[in-house]
C-alpha cells in the first residue's frame, strides 16, 4: 500500500506542477496563420467575403448533400506575381458540442490542397488535428466523394467530429466550384475551366 | 493666401523710391532733351518695365508654389488611398460577424437515449425497458479548458415511494474538466470520469454497438458504464501519430455494496459508492493505450483500431482479507475500405481479470480468473444520406468462474456462452432501429429477442 500512497503523492505533485506551465489554447491557427501554411509560396492574399444568394445556397446543398449553416464565405484569394493560384476558404462544423473552425486550400481547379484545423473547443474528438488524417483530403475536388468510411478513414472515438469536417470539405468543394469559382471567371480572374 | 496678398501688392504698384531717384538722375543727365513728352514716354517705359520685372518675378514664384502644392496634394491624395486600402484590408482580414453566429455559445445540452423491448424465454418474460435517458451538458471554461458531464436517468427514473412505479436511477455518469497544456498531455480534473478500460465503456451511445443490449462482457466483466471518482491525464505520444495514452487514478473495488460473485454478477457490485465514506475501497490506477491507423500513410492501416488497456486495484472483502486485482482489455477493429469485403467491419475484444490471492474472495466459485470475449462481423450497407442497414453476427460471451483457488475448494460452474445476431438499421446519424437476437448456447431459458430504438444528438 505504501507504493500507491507513494505514486497518489506523486500524481497530485505532478498537477501541481503541470498547472504552472503555460497551457496551450485549443485555437491553433488564426486564418492569417492558416493562409501562410497553405500558399507559402503567395506574395499577397485577398480577402472576400460573399454572401449567397437563395439560389446559391440550395445549389451548394444539393450538390454536396450538407446543410449549409453560414450564410456566405469568407475566403482569401492566395496571388502571385498578380495572379490568382489558390483560395483559402474558411467553414466551420459542430463537433460533439462545439463548432470546430478549420481552412480548405484548394488550387484554382477546385483541388484539395490541404485543411488546417485553426480552432478545436472540447477535449475529445480533436484527433481530426492528426495531420495524416488531414491529408486524406489532398487532390480531392467538386467530383470526389469525401465521403467517411469511404474514401476518408475514420478515427474511432472521434467519429462525429471526422463526419462532420469530412462533410464540411465537401461543401467548401461545392460551394467553390458553383459559386467561388465562376465569379472570378465573371470578373476575368481565372480562365474558364475545360469541360470535365 | 500669401500668393493671394502678393497679387494683390503687386496690381497697386507703382514705381519704387529707387525707379523715382534714378529717373530725377535721368533727367539731370539729359537736359539736352528737348520735350518733355519723350520724358514722359521714358517714364512710362521704366514703369512698364519694373512692372513687367515684378511681375514676372511674381510669376515664377507663383508657379514654384503651384508645383509644391500639386505635389502636396498628391501626396495627401496616396496617403488617404493608402489609409482606404488598410481599413478595407482590415475589415476583409475580420471575420464576418455571421461567421460566430451559426453555433451557440455558452453550456451547451446533447443527449442520447434508449428504448427498448424485451421478449424473453424466461421468467422476465416480455417488458418494455425506457433503459437510458442521458443529459449531456457541456462547457467551454477557457481557451484550453472544457466541461463535460452526463446526467443519466435509467429505467424510468426515481420515486421516493416504495412501491413507486419508478424504480429506476438517477446517476452522475461524468462530471469533469479537461484541461490542455499541449498535445501530448491534458489534466482530466477530479470529478467523476468513466473508467478508460474497453472501447464500450468509453463510448456507450447506441450507435456504438449494433446490438439492442451492451456485449455482454461488458455487462459482468467490464460492469458498463464504469465510472468512479477520479482524476488523470491523457494525450497523444508525440512522434507516433495515431497512438494515444490514457492514466487514471481512481477509487478502487468495495464490498460495501456487494461482493465479488460467480454468475450474473461479477465484478460488478463491487463498483463503490460515489460518495461512501469509511468503506474499504482503496485506489486504482488504469492505463490505456489507444492506435488508431486512420492518419497512417499505409492504406491497409487506415481501416485499423485498437487498445490494450489495464487496471490495477485492490479489492478486500473482509477485514483480514484481500487481493491484488488486475484486469487487462485488448481489442481490435478492422473496417475494409475496398476490395470485395469493402464495408465488412470484424471486432474482437477480449477482458481478464485476475485476482492475486483468490482465497480473500468467500465465492466458492470463483477462482483467480474472470474472462469475457466478443468476435463479431458486420456489414455496412450504404442507402441513401445518411441511411445504413447493418446485419450483424457475434459470437460473445463471459466466464465468472475460471481457474483455481489457492487453498480453499473452488468449483468451476462454467461459462455463459451466447451467438448474437440481428439487424441495426440507422435511419440518420441521429436515430436507429435494432433487432437482435441473443441465443444462449448454454441455457434457452436466457434466450432473448429485443427491439431498441436508440438517439443520440
Amino acid at each position: 500500500m505504501k507504493r500507491k500512497t507513494q505514486l497518489t503523492w506523486l500524481a497530485l505533485a505532478a498537477v501541481l506542477l503541470l498547472t504552472a506551465l503555460p497551457a496551450q489554447a485549443m485555437r491553433y491557427l488564426t486564418p492569417m496563420q492558416a493562409q501562410k501554411l497553405c500558399f507559402p509560396e503567395a506574395d499577397k492574399f485577398e480577402w472576400q467575403q460573399r454572401k449567397f444568394t437563395a439560389g446559391e445556397a440550395a445549389q451548394i446543398q444539393k450538390a454536396s448533400g450538407v446543410v449549409l449553416k453560414l450564410p456566405g464565405a469568407w475566403y482569401a484569394l492566395a496571388m502571385k506575381d498578380g495572379q490568382v493560384i489558390g483560395a483559402v476558404i474558411i467553414d466551420c462544423v459542430k463537433g460533439k458540442h462545439e463548432a470546430i473552425d478549420f481552412v480548405v486550400a484548394l488550387d484554382t481547379a477546385g483541388k484539395v490542397r490541404s485543411i488546417e484545423i485553426l480552432e478545436y473547443r472540447e477535449s475529445i474528438g480533436d484527433e481530426v488535428r492528426r495531420a495524416g488524417w488531414r491529408k486524406q483530403f489532398q487532390a480531392k475536388d467538386s467530383r470526389s466523394k469525401i465521403k467517411l468510411h469511404d474514401d476518408i478513414a475514420n478515427i474511432t472515438g472521434a467519429t462525429i467530429s471526422c463526419r462532420n469536417v469530412t462533410e464540411g470539405v465537401r461543401r467548401v468543394c461545392h460551394t467553390w466550384q458553383l459559386v467561388l469559382r465562376p465569379a472570378l471567371v465573371s470578373a476575368k480572374r481565372l480562365p474558364k475551366l475545360a469541360a470535365r | 493666401m500669401r500668393t493671394g496678398l502678393i497679387i494683390f501688392a503687386l496690381s497697386k504698384s507703382r514705381p519704387s523710391l529707387i525707379c523715382r531717384k534714378k529717373t530725377m538722375k535721368t533727367m539731370k543727365t539729359m537736359k539736352t532733351m528737348k520735350t518733355m513728352k519723350t520724358m514722359k514716354t521714358m517714364k512710362n517705359v521704366l514703369r512698364l518695365t519694373c512692372a513687367v520685372a515684378v511681375l514676372a518675378g511674381a510669376l515664377t514664384g507663383f508657379a514654384q508654389d503651384d508645383k509644391r502644392i500639386d505635389a502636396l496634394e498628391n501626396q495627401i491624395r496616396a496617403m488617404q488611398q493608402r489609409m482606404d486600402a488598410i481599413k478595407e484590408a482590415d475589415a476583409a482580414n475580420r471575420p464576418p460577424e455571421w461567421l460566430n453566429q451559426v453555433y451557440g455559445k455558452g453550456l451547451t445540452f446533447n443527449f442520447y437515449g434508449e428504448a427498448k423491448y424485451n421478449m424473453t424465454k424466461g421468467s422476465d418474460g416480455n417488458y418494455f425497458d425506457p433503459h437510458r435517458f442521458v443529459l449531456i451538458p457541456g462547457y467551454k471554461l477557457s481557451d484550453n479548458a472544457y466541461f463535460n458531464s452526463e446526467i443519466e436517468i435509467e429505467h424510468g427514473g426515481v420515486d421516493d415511494k416504495d412501491d413507486s412505479r419508478f424504480r429506476g436511477e438517477v446517476e452522475i455518469e461524468q462530471f469533469y474538466s479537461d484541461v490542455k497544456i499541449n498535445d501530448w498531455l491534458n489534466w482530466r480534473s477530479l470529478g467523476v470520469s468513466l473508467i478508460p478500460v474497453g472501447s464500450i465503456n468509453l463510448h456507450h451511445e447506441p450507435d456504438q454497438f449494433y446490438s439492442v443490449h451492451r456485449p455482454i462482457m461488458y455487462k459482468y466483466i467490464i460492469p458498463s458504464t464504469w465510472m468512479e471518482g477520479s482524476m488523470g491525464f491523457f494525450g497523444d505520444v508525440p512522434q507516433v501519430e495515431g497512438l494515444s495514452w490514457f492514466f487514471l487514478v481512481s477509487q478502487g473495488l468495495s464490498s460495501a455494496n456487494g461482493t465479488i460473485k460467480d454468475g450474473s454478477k461479477g465484478v460488478r457490485d463491487t463498483r463503490p459508492g460515489l460518495n461512501a465514506k469509511g468503506d474499504n475501497r482503496q485506489l486504482a490506477y488504469t492505463l490505456r493505450f489507444q492506435y488508431d491507423g486512420a492518419s497512417s500513410d499505409t492504406e491497409w492501416l487506415k481501416g485499423l483500431s485498437g487498445s490494450a488497456s489495464t487496471y490495477f486495484g485492490n479489492y478486500q472483502e473482509t477485514t483480514t482479507t484481500d487481493t491484488d486485482v488486475y484486469l487487462w482489455d485488448l481489442e481490435a477493429k478492422y473496417r475494409w475500405r475496398d476490395g470485395f469485403m469493402k464495408n465488412f467491419e470484424l471486432i474482437g475484444d477480449y477482458a481478464q481479470w485476475h485476482f492475486a490471492s483468490p482465497d480473500a474472495i468467500a465465492d466458492a466459485n470463483v477462482g483467480d480468473r474472470m474472462f469475457g470475449y466478443r468476435l463479431e462481423l458486420a456489414y455496412h450497407h450504404v442507402l441513401e444520406g445518411d441511411q445504413e442497414l447493418i446485419p450483424f453476427f457475434r459470437l460473445e460471451g463471459y466466464d465468472t468462474s475460471e481457474g483455481s483457488k489457492d487453498n480453499n475448494a473452488f468449483a468451476d460452474t462454467g461459462s455463459s456462452n451466447y451467438l448474437t445476431y440481428g439487424v441495426y438499421y440507422q435511419l440518420n446519424r441521429h436515430m436507429e432501429l435494432k433487432a437482435a437476437v441473443r441465443q444462449s448456447m448454454d441455457d434457452a431459458d436466457n434466450t432473448e429477442f429485443s427491439i431498441g430504438v436508440g438517439y443520440q444528438f
